[in-house]
């Protein structure tokens, strides 16, 4: 045996050389105990994405941890084959993305016990996210081994018999937990037991199997927080007859083959980031070789590609999957370092641009840094630096905001733009489990909000400015309207919330049936739209004191005197229902800065002042507070 | 003749089995390794065929009784594919 080939060829799978310093690099960087290291860990598990690695990056960030701000996540999987290789990738994959996962992998085929006992070991571990992972063949072996000839009649009863085993799953699953639950749905066999003949047949084995999945979207579309992941998908996108090692499969229970485990992991990621709230709401985009290809000052309006030909045809690609992010409710921004004017007309009057001027919420184009940009769109769009998407063709550009703003999602992306359109439909940080009325005009709100900035600065005073707007405020209790809005401001809400507690839509439907919490939603409309809900207020009863849990505006009415508005409706709201004091505390975030000094500036009297905790209380038989004469409230 | 690959199996089953690498040797066995279980060892196998594009069946993974046949075994693949 020539041992150099064999040294060849055992560095051979990934390009090592850079790969053995960079994990030497981080190894000196996690002996001197700086938290600095873990971007690097990120990258290099980006980089790697290898079982290998994995474990490598986990035990890296554990001895991290101390220093770290995590996400916490309590993951369980409920399974019907061995999963345990995919947990280090999981594990890794959610590290470099700011979430801690604690994990617990169910037993074999106990699934259904787990589900229906409320004494499970599952439910003993309060997850906060729940995979049911189960295979076609362990759920419905007659689906996956032995179609032959059975009757339209019997193939029906089979559908329908599966479909209302997983409905009666769920049903107990909620009963039990208030957990999200991910439910694979059901893969179709990469070979047909009858050949042929299955495709000329109208009651195929594919079809029956189509047909259950459907039924499984509804059932999931019946319940809040149950989600399907389309594994049959999947397992078609990498290719059916490459999924599976047999080796694996039948010696042990392993059905992926070792190189589709990575698949299985992003496409947890994908469910696991809207999740847990790693999201990114705008996405700031470069123009040069980005949007379109070539240098708009060296190349001119007509030399840029960009089009229906080829290599026009690869921006076009790009332009299209942001278009899609827009529909989606991600707000588009530009950072380029180009001329204003000139990259304006392009982008208004090409003939072949798919994005326009109208489509994008904010533009920083000159010659200041890029990471000054994006402070300054963050700040223009009222949402946090880590909330940004970065998509930038320059590799330098990328290195420097992941190193001066590591909070930003910074798109890798491949040397070839043809790989950008992908890299950008595949990035995690945009995935949505639900879109709701305001996501889907949400690039409408940010243009009439330029508007709105015209007028405050045409106004004399904010107090002409407020009238002008013409508010109306409409405070009704939570409904079955409004519930998915209501948590999902609760999730979302980071810079005006006073207690950043995060509630589910089963934790807000629980509090809507109790006689001890009251929920209140607020829509403001004003001189240009309705702006939807962006209030909400979770008051909770002891006796005769009623104490604000939770109160939040969207930053999309900050600075609009209509929480005043709000907190005078609960006031009114406690007194009339016989509460004597009304509490309120503030918690401080890293965030929440702009609401520290709501109650104080209403006349409530601070009781009480720790590290974490501002507590404030209003004696409603001594104290108001009145609603501005500039708002209407309904 | 097989050191150097010897050398990367030691680090891979470490990283995997979460232990230091001076305790992995070429004649370490589940037996030495206290976290070395059946569902660890398929870790392990799937991190070796992920790390140097082989395939294992079920026969060569039941004569992988330590790191030095690991290494051994793995080694006739990798010499093998290149024949």
């Amino acid at each position: 045996m020539n041992s150099d080939l064999i040294g060849t060829i055992a560095v051979a799978p990934a390009p090592a050389g850079t790969r053995v310093r960079d994990r030497e690099l981080i190894e000196q960087l996690l002996a001197s105990g700086s938290a600095d290291v873990a971007p690097h860990l990120a990258a290099y598990w980006r980089q790697q994405k290898s079982p290998a690695a994995a474990h490598f990056v986990v035990a890296g960030f554990e001895r991290l941890l101390p220093q770290l701000q995590p996400v916490h996540c309590r993951l369980a999987i409920l399974r019907s084959f061995t999963v345990e290789p995919l947990m280090p990738l999981l594990r890794a994959a959610a590290f470099s993305a700011g979430i801690h996962l604690q994990t617990q992998v169910s037993d074999y085929n106990v699934y259904v016990q787990e589900i229906l006992d409320p004494q499970s070991r599952l439910y003993a571990f309060r997850p906060d996210v729940v995979v049911l992972a189960v295979q076609t063949g362990d759920v419905a072996p007659q689906l996956w081994h032995s179609w032959s000839n059975m009757t339209a009649d019997q193939r029906a009863q089979i559908v329908a018999d599966i479909a209302s085993r997983f409905r009666s799953w769920i049903e107990a699953f909620r009963t039990n937990c208030q957990a999200d639950l991910i439910i694979h749905n059901l893969q179709i066999p990469p070979v047909a037991g009858r050949g042929l003949l299955d495709a000329q047949s109208l009651e195929s084995q594919q079809d029956a199997i189509v047909e259950i999945n459907r039924h499984l979207r509804r059932i999931a579309g019946e319940h809040s927080g149950v989600h399907i992941l389309d594994y049959d998908g999947l397992v078609a996108r990498h290719g059916r007859s490459r999924w599976t090692d047999e080796n694996k499969r039948l010696s042990m229970s392993l059905p992926i083959a070792a190189p589709n485990l990575i698949h299985l992991c992003d496409e947890w990621m994908r469910f696991l980031h809207p999740l847990t709230g790693k999201i990114a709401k705008a996405i700031i985009v470069d123009l040069d070789n980005t949007l379109w290809g070539g240098i708009l000052g060296e190349d001119g309006a007509t030399g840029i590609q960009i089009g229906p030909e080829y290599p026009g045809s690869i921006y076009r690609e790009v332009q299209r999957a942001l278009l899609d992010l827009r529909d989606r409710g991600i707000l588009l921004a530009v950072a380029s370092k180009n001329d204003r004017d000139e990259a304006l007309e392009v982008l208004a009057s090409h003939p072949d641009m798919v994005l326009r001027p109208e489509h994008f919420a904010a533009f920083r184009i000159g010659w200041q840094e890029k990471s000054q940009s994006l402070r300054e769109i963050a700040d223009e769009l009222n949402i946090g630096v880590d909330m940004l998407a970065f998509l930038d063709d320059n590799p330098v550009e990328r290195e420097r905001i992941a190193t001066e703003l590591p909070e930003v999602t910074v798109i890798d992306l491949p040397n070839e733009a043809i790989g950008f359109a992908k890299a950008l439909r595949d990035c995690p940080a945009f995935e949505r489990l639900n879109l709701s009325e305001e996501d889907l005009r949400r690039g409408q709100y940010y243009a009439d909000q330029r508007q709105r900035e015209e007028l405050q600065r045409a106004s004399r005073s904010p107090e002409d400015f407020f009238r002008s707007l013409q508010q109306v405020v409409e405070i009704t209790p939570v409904n079955a309207s409004n519930l998915r809005r209501v948590a999902q401001l609760t999730q979302k809400t980071n810079q005006f919330n006073l207690t950043t507690r995060r509630y589910t839509e089963q934790e807000i439907g629980a509090f809507a049936g109790s006689n001890d919490v009251d929920v209140f939603a607020m829509r403001v409309k004003d001189v240009y739209n309705d702006n939807g809900i962006v209030g909400v207020a979770i008051l909770r009863w002891e006796g005769a004191v009623c104490d604000i849990d939770t109160f939040l505006l969207s930053c999309r009415v900050i600075g609009r005197t209509v929480e005043t508005a709000f907190l005078s409706f609960l006031c009114e709201h406690a007194r009339t229902s016989g509460a004597s004091t009304l509490k309120g505390s503030f918690l401080p975030t890293r965030k929440n800065a702009p609401a520290r000094d709501f109650y104080a500036r209403h006349g409530f009297v601070l009781v009480g002042q720790t590290e974490n905790r501002l507590s404030y209380e209003l004696d409603l038989s001594a104290g108001d507070v009145a609603t501005p004469d500039w708002i209407q409230v309904q | 003749m097989t050191a150097h690959l010897l050398e990367e199996v030691r680090t891979l089953a470490a990283d995997v089995l979460g232990v230091p690498r001076s305790q992995v040797q070429g004649d370490s066995t589940p037996e030495h390794i206290e976290n070395w279980d059946s569902i660890q060892h398929v870790s392990l196998m799937i991190a070796i065929e992920e790390q140097f594009g082989v395939e294992f069946n079920p026969d060569e993974i039941g004569h992988m009784e330590s790191i030095g046949k690991i290494a051994e075994l793995l080694s006739g693949k990798l010499n093998t594919r290149t024949d």
